[in-house]
């Protein structure tokens, strides 16, 4: 087991302040940007820990897409919401007096041994898992796990997802991805984008590409583009109208649709459901993540759009309804 | 103290800080956010878990169940945003139709 460095004992330290900070804060916005450090501070804990591939995801998400959608939320707050939300968290000597008593009463326990329990005996499954790499079709470990030895999990999280994106338009006024202007005029934004959004898709291509053999994979290329498509979206709404209502549905269930289509047809070949066979699971791997990076970066982007139209619909509709009368 | 020690008890730590911050808050969306941190204690505890000492490889097992968890973590706290906009414009809605009756 290796020991602790004084660095190590700095990012912790770094990581529960950071965290007290989102907590504690009296400004929720404030709260927000401290929750954005926070993530990508995780993000270098992930690396210290061996986790690249967390790495990659959690700056990403962790601290990109969920920092937008909780700056967006925070937007559409009103005036009164706001005042009664900057109250500082009256309970601080509550959390600190809790938060002891609990951490004694699991240091106790711990010290009687009931965590013993929990120890995976021998070395877990790191070494069958590297022992039968080369019979998934990818090298990367993290890859195996998620698209080959457990696909049926990754199968129903990306079911999830797709479940998350129903919900949320199910609940829309209209269920038509119509994005909302916001920042169509400004033109630095506009001018950014042109020269950013190229990148970040060529960037996703990559990182889906090299999740074969180094970090990376659909998830956080996934990622990768739903950030490309929330800057899109901000800077040319109108360009995401073109596309048409089939197209994008298509696409939101084409990380499902894969999953489904290549899991029923290796059972033509006699494996069972989802068993890639040995020669074929490189390509079965390469189209399912292709097919997933799409729908996660266009159901993030989604997401993201809804909670912007949020913003704008209690308004419109009570424009609307005057209308009407 | 060795790393996965020192990682679990602050993963551990993050997880105590974040239900604290749920139970405390009266904002939603500081509880979605308490949520979040609660999330990542409980990440970092995993991950710590997989971590073998320096030279060696770590479990990928624990990893792929955590990225496949930052994920649904994204989409789970877009849905509740969502949702505490809904409830937000639901209760507009029925304080407009209130002042207008009488």
């Amino acid at each position: 087991m290796t020991i602790a460095t004084p660095s190590d004992i700095l990012l912790c330290l770094l990581i529960l302040a950071l965290a007290l900070g989102v907590l504690g804060d009296a400004n929720p916005f404030r709260g927000v940007i401290i929750f954005i450090v926070f993530g990508l501070v995780m993000a270098l804990s992930w690396t210290r820990l061996h986790a690249p591939d967390l790495a990659l995801a959690e700056a990403a998400l962790g601290a990109g897409v969920i920092g937008v959608l909780f700056l967006v939320a925070l937007r559409q707050q009103g005036e009164e919401d706001k005042a009664r939300e900057s109250q500082r968290l009256r309970f601080n000597v509550v959390l600190v007096i809790s938060g002891l008593l609990l951490s004694i009463f699991v240091f106790y326990l711990g010290a009687l041994g009931v965590f013993g329990a929990w120890k995976i005996p021998g070395k877990g499954l790191v070494e069958s898992v590297y022992e039968s790499l080369p019979l998934t079709g990818v090298s990367n470990p993290v890859t195996a796990v998620i698209l080959n030895y457990r696909v049926y999990d990754t199968f129903l999280e990306i079911g999830v997802l797709y479940l998350v994106m129903l919900a949320v338009f199910a609940l829309q006024p209209d269920c038509r991805l119509i994005p909302k202007p916001a920042g169509q005029h400004d033109r630095m934004l506009r001018s950014y984008a042109r020269g950013i959004v190229p990148l970040m898709v060529l960037a996703a291509g990559y990182l889906l590409w090299a999740g074969a053999f180094r970090p990376g994979g659909a998830f956080q290329a996934g990622a990768m583009l739903g950030g490309a498509g929330i800057l899109l979206h901000l800077a040319r709404p109108a360009l995401l109208l073109n596309i048409g209502g089939a197209v994008l549905r298509l696409s939101l269930v084409a990380g499902l649709i894969s999953f489904c289509i290549l899991g029923i047809v290796v059972m033509f070949l006699g494996f069972n459901f989802m068993q890639w066979p040995v020669q074929l699971a490189k390509h079965a791997i390469l189209l399912i993540e292709t097919a997933s990076t799409v729908s996660i970066g266009l159901t993030l982007m989604g997401l993201y759009a809804s909670l912007e139209r949020r913003l704008i619909t209690p308004a419109t509709t009570r424009l609307e309804r005057e209308d009407e009368s | 103290m060795t790393v996965t020690l020192l990682y679990s008890i602050t993963g551990f730590l993050l997880f105590l800080m974040g239900i604290c911050g749920l139970v405390f808050h009266h904002s939603l969306i500081r509880r979605a956010l308490a949520l979040n941190v609660t999330a990542s204690g409980i990440f970092l505890f995993i991950v710590a878990q997989a971590f073998k000492g320096e030279g060696a490889l770590p479990d990928p097992v624990p990893h792929g169940l955590v990225l496949t968890g930052i994920v649904i973590g994204a989409s789970a706290t877009a849905l509740m945003l969502y949702l505490i906009g809904v409830s937000r414009f639901v209760a507009d809605s029925e304080d407009d139709s209130g002042e207008e009756e009488p």
